[in-house]
């Protein structure tokens, strides 16, 4: 059971690494390139919208279909949750950074 | 703006400190050294059910009313950073609560009881109920700010 579990958070933890990750590519590479960001208006009906809906289906999606697949030590699961950290830590400051440059840019 | 936006909006503003607050009694909790347990389990769940409702309010209110209405008075304004980078960055930001939140919740409910015995696993998830903390705590002084800029 205890096996199980540290499965479960595994996946959750990847998962959300790969939400994170995507919400951070799609935010920088949106403002990059436009026909990416005016996809995703269009598909729907406003960007963030779609940022958000496609990074909660990723995250739930990774995070079911990969329990099984996980390691199932806890040592693994509390390595997935140190990478979860600092993924987090490193896209806020990748998102701050980029439209902090871009409003100074544009000065 | 309609009485049911000023509501949502209202809503965003009061879930979004509940938020905040529950996610700061987590911190505080895995840092003490009788860790309690139960009231970890129950501050973990009102911080994920509250960026929930937040997400779904202020994204309605973003979506059908900022972009139309209060982003053109940041942008001419005194202040058209507080929308270029402020709003911009919390927008965006705020889309990684949900999920982090989700695994501080999983982590407290299905390994609540290891966390007296392995200290490494307490760390590491106070780690990220700390980054939860504060990426929250800036999305609710962002919105200060972005109040402030468009009065």
């Amino acid at each position: 059971m205890d096996n199980k579990r540290n499965k479960i958070i595994s996946s959750f933890g990847i998962a959300a690494v790969v939400a994170i990750a995507f919400i951070v590519f799609a935010t920088i590479f949106g403002e990059l390139y436009g026909p990416f960001k005016d996809w995703l208006k269009e598909t729907f009906n406003h960007h963030w919208i779609g940022k958000g809906v496609i990074a909660i289906v990723i995250f739930y999606l990774l995070g079911f279909l990969g329990i099984c697949k996980m390691s199932d030590s806890e040592k693994a699961m509390t390595r997935m949750l140190n990478i979860v950290f600092w993924i987090a830590l490193l896209g806020a400051l990748s998102i701050t950074g980029f439209y902090l440059y871009e409003y100074l840019i544009h000065v | 703006m309609t009485q049911t936006l000023s509501i949502l909006l209202s809503i965003h503003v009061l879930i979004g400190v509940i938020g905040v607050m529950a996610s700061y009694m987590t911190v505080i909790w895995l840092f003490k050294k009788n860790i309690p347990i139960c009231s970890l389990k129950v501050s973990s769940l009102i911080a994920f059910i509250a960026y929930i409702i937040t997400w779904i309010t202020g994204g309605y209110y973003y979506v059908v009313y900022y972009g139309s209405n209060v982003k053109p008075i940041i942008k001419e304004g005194p202040t058209p950073w507080v929308h270029s980078v402020i709003m911009e960055v919390k927008e965006h930001i705020f889309l990684f609560l949900p999920a982090l939140s989700f695994v501080v919740l999983l982590t407290l409910w299905l390994k609540g009881d290891r966390l007296k015995e392995n200290k490494r696993l307490c760390n590491t998830l106070a780690l990220v109920a700390l980054i939860t903390f504060i990426i929250a705590i800036s999305m609710a002084l962002g919105g200060i700010v972005i109040s402030g800029a468009a009065r």
